[in-house]
């Protein structure tokens, strides 16, 4: 008889319990959006079409430094110029730049008073440089996706000379 | 139905009048004691005294049984008994010192080994007394523990150099289900001030949980499922603040018994804690704030055949990850979690004095999680679901054991990740059984136990070619076993052993990461050919315990020819420039010695000491393990006087020097804290207050094990304050 009423309360416990978690559940809150591709890129190199062809490196970064002797030139609204931004990847090759609108270029110029940076209409990986004045300057580019930085330089810098 | 009516509201007076085990509970003075809580230990039944120090346990079989008695502020007695139709006097006295009181929990035995594996108690004034702002701070000074910190909210304890799911928090004996042991900027989900008690479980009892025996268990009692039924309605409303972050904190919980129904108790709590930035010597640690509520409710039906119940429990908090050191975000990453839970259980009385009890349980957690840039974006999102059952049967004697447990557990884990996090959404399945014995054999106590784990790891997408290596479907097959023998030399000088064998599963993180962690400031990749973590633990232990002083040494040697860690590489992540952690499994011996003293110097003064030490090699290479703390030392000297109580402490650190090839070394320091305490009577009221201060030099001083150290040291002078009433 106990035995039997133990198995009795033992059931009525397990059918109450898996119908009470099943159905009350915890409530969840707006979905979770799922990670999509991120880039991973180890460097980039900026290619100006000033005296296309061929295309000119002015700017070199790979690894957490920038190579020397290079310096980003342009002038007093130069409108002509066009530079292009490519990215590498741990191996130093060349990677296809991103081409959805989740990624974005982000950039930070040291001073903005020396001169301006204008993307292509339309296109995320091509800008111009407009200078104001002449004088030197620098900028760091980072690639942005959903408020985060996929990629940064960090604290390197390429240097810009603004000539007349 | 008038009859039925009658019998209703009588049934609890018609239950209370078959007494068999009656008593009254008086303090040193012969003056009555309210709201002592009794159990019998053999039953697992609870009853309180009333306003006249009385109590009773009726409908129980006759025979020989153990009450063990316990009220806040006094030392814990332990009576044997039989049934019959006297009536007791226990006597309870004013508490010397806290900490040496023994309390078992969930299972009806106790033995000698019980008094030495869960010796890190904190119940009563010690823990009102130790309460932080969370359960690690609550816990720094316990033997044998360190904190792992990210700032203050992520704090988690670190056990023997141990930590991440080496040390499993438990609430009520059912784990906490969060991210907390995976990532060193995750909090763990638990607000310390409404708890009962906190134990840290060690030998063979730990595979009742865990597979991990080297390590341990920390478990928190709330009795949020309440397993008696009170004689009137009981709770407590409290506060705390503390100066160092303008902290403050207000809560309350409430029993109410429901006997005028129906034999149904039901349990409710609700707490808010609020903190600011934390200011230490050298200024104020930015983004260190942290705002958590918390609240629960749950009710049981209580039979003499045993009691069902369910409850229900929210946990969440915003907290800031300070920002500043080198790889981190300027200003630091803010994170946003709260966790749901269901829990319901079933546990049944055999009356047949050889089976005990039959536990069934089952849980339901929802964890979300959600770090913020300082834009306010959401850098990662993890959302973790899991249902948990398990079945347990206590038995008393049988045959040549003296009780023990069996068991089955199964955990189903649905883990999914958003935002910026490259470890792969995964289902994971566990499957555990386990028992656990105990003997009591000449002048030897013996405890066994073993457990078998099964689990399976499959990701969401299987990757053949990640860079990592080939993510997919993993199972595990791991056994873990331990046991403990205790020898009694003399009646007050214990000498004992253990030896396990330990396994754990490695987390999904260590298997299937592969990208940055926002909030952690770390690359991760994982190694999804990891194989279980594995171990033998070897522990000597004595003890020597009379009325005027209690001494405890163990030394412990744990080889590891499988110890997963995740070490700094010393290389660099080139697209975000972070620090590249990477999960391996190395070969590594972990020793060390601990030592607890107290002298009850006279019926007013006690002096108590404390000593950690902890030594991890990675045997491969003779290097020093990362992330191992300092030898610790902790000195008290307490002054008692009737319901007033008094101390000062000093917390002595030696440098860390012993470290892993990118870590970096901290100095020694010295701290010293103090402390008063009153506790006092009102009309059925129980009041306790404390008062007080840490840092008291404003010393600046750094903990190895927090990840901040290089930017800012611990916190300075702190003043703390706390009320609590127990009506």
């Amino acid at each position: 008889m106990k035995t039997k009423t133990f198995f009795h309360r033992t059931i009525i416990f397990t059918i109450t319990t898996t119908i009470f978690l099943g159905i009350t559940g915890c409530k969840k809150d707006n979905p979770i959006i799922p990670p999509e591709d991120h880039i991973e890129a180890a460097g980039l190199f900026i290619l100006t079409n000033k005296h296309n062809p061929p295309a000119d490196t002015v700017a070199y970064y790979f690894k957490d430094s920038v190579k020397n002797g290079l310096t980003i030139t342009t002038s007093i609204n130069d409108a002509e110029q066009l530079f292009s931004l490519h990215f590498l990847d741990e191996n130093g090759k060349t990677l296809t730049s991103p081409t959805d609108n989740d990624h974005t270029l982000n950039w930070e110029i040291g001073d903005t008073s020396f001169v301006k940076l204008q993307q292509v209409s339309g296109e995320q990986w091509r800008f111009h440089l407009f200078g104001k004045k002449e004088g030197n300057t620098t900028v760091k580019f980072f690639i942005l996706h959903e408020g985060h930085n996929d990629f940064t330089m960090g604290n390197n810098t390429f240097p810009i000379s603004v000539a007349q | 139905m008038l009859f039925k009516y009658i019998f209703f509201i009588f049934l609890p007076f018609t239950i209370f009048s078959q007494e068999q085990i009656k008593g009254i509970i008086v303090d040193e003075n012969d003056k009555p004691l309210e709201n002592v809580t009794i159990k019998l230990v053999e039953k697992n039944f609870y009853t309180v005294t009333d306003t006249t120090g009385t109590f009773s346990f009726t409908k129980i079989p006759n025979g020989e049984y153990t009450l063990e008695v316990n009220r806040l502020g006094f030392q814990k007695a332990t009576v044997n008994t039989k049934t019959e139709n006297t009536t007791l006097l226990i006597h309870l006295y004013t508490v010397p010192i806290e900490g040496t009181g023994i309390i078992v929990t969930g299972t009806h035995y106790n033995s000698k080994l019980d008094e030495l594996y869960e010796h890190s108690t904190l119940s009563g004034k010690k823990l009102q007394k130790d309460l932080g702002q969370t359960l690690a701070a609550t816990l720094k000074n316990e033997t044998g523990l360190a904190i792992r910190s990210m700032g203050p909210a992520p704090a988690r304890p670190v056990l023997r150099g141990l930590s991440g799911d080496r040390v499993t928090i438990s609430e009520d004996g059912n784990k906490t289900n969060d991210l907390s042991a995976s990532s060193p900027d995750h909090a763990v989900t638990v607000e310390p001030f409404t708890v009962e008690r906190i134990e840290v479980v060690r030998g063979p009892k730990v595979l009742l949980q865990t597979s991990t025996t080297i390590g341990g268990t920390v478990n928190i009692i709330r009795n949020e499922i309440p397993d008696i039924l009170p004689a009137r309605i009981t709770g407590t409303v409290g506060g705390s603040g503390e100066s160092a972050n303008k902290g403050y904190l207000g809560s309350t919980t409430l029993t109410l018994p429901l006997t005028i129904v129906a034999p149904i108790t039901l349990r409710g709590e609700v707490s808010r804690r609020v903190a600011e930035n934390i200011s230490t010597p050298i200024g104020v640690l930015k983004n260190s704030s942290m705002d958590n509520l918390n609240f629960s409710g749950g009710g049981s039906y209580i039979g003499s055949w045993g009691y069902a119940g369910i409850s229900g429990r929210y946990f969440g908090t915003d907290y800031g990850i300070p920002g500043g050191f080198v790889g981190a975000h300027p200003k630091g990453v803010n994170i946003s979690l709260f966790k749901q839970q269901l829990n319901s259980k079933f546990h049944y009385h055999f009356s047949d004095d050889d089976f005990n009890n039959l536990e069934i349980e089952a849980n339901k957690t929802y964890y979300r999680h959600q770090e913020f840039e300082n834009s306010g974006t959401v850098g990662a999102e993890f959302a973790v679901t899991t249902h948990s059952f398990s079945t347990t049967f206590n038995h008393n004697n049988f045959g040549i054991f003296n009780g023990g447990t069996i068991g089955v557990s199964l955990d189903m884990r649905d883990f999914v990740v958003g935002g910026f996090v490259f470890t792969p959404a995964t289902v994971s399945t566990s499957f555990a059984t386990f028992f656990y014995e105990t003997l009591h054999w000449e002048n030897f106590d013996i405890q066994f136990a073993l457990r078998y784990n099964y689990d399976n790891v499959i990701p969401e997408k299987e990757k053949p070619n990640a860079k990592i290596g080939s993510i997919r479907e993993r199972i595990f097959h791991t056994f873990s076993l331990s046991t403990s023998l205790l020898r009694e030399i003399t009646p007050t000088l214990f000498v004992g052993a253990n030896v396990s064998k330990s396994s754990r599963v490695p987390t999904i993180e260590e298997l299937f990461s592969e990208g940055p962690h926002l909030a952690a400031y770390s690359y991760e990749t994982g190694n999804p050919n990891l194989q279980a973590e594995w171990g033998i633990g070897t522990e000597i232990f004595s003890y020597y315990k009379t009325p005027e002083f209690y001494g405890m040494l163990t030394v412990f040697y744990n080889t590891l020819p499988y110890y997963i860690i995740s070490r700094n590489s010393g290389e660099i992540n080139y697209a975000t420039l972070l620090p590249i952690y990477k999960a391996t499994g190395i070969p590594a011996i972990l020793y060390g010695i601990e030592n607890q003293l107290t002298w009850y110097i006279s019926s007013r003064f006690t002096l108590s000491s404390s000593l950690s030490y902890t030594v991890g090699k990675i045997t491969s290479t003779h290097s020093p393990l990362p992330a191992i703390p300092p030898l610790k030392e902790l000195i008290d000297v307490k002054y008692s006087y009737e319901n007033f109580s008094a101390g000062i402490s000093t917390e002595i650190a030696a440098s860390q020097n012993n470290i892993d090839t990118f870590e970096e070394s901290t100095k020694g320091y010295a701290i010293a804290g103090g402390y008063v305490q009153y506790v006092f009577n009102g009309e059925s009221i129980l009041h306790n207050i404390t008062l007080s201060i840490d840092n008291i030099f404003d010393t600046e001083y750094r903990n190895h094990l927090s990840r901040l150290k290089s930017i800012m040291p611990e916190a300075g002078r702190n003043f703390r304050m706390m009320y609590r009433m127990f009506f």
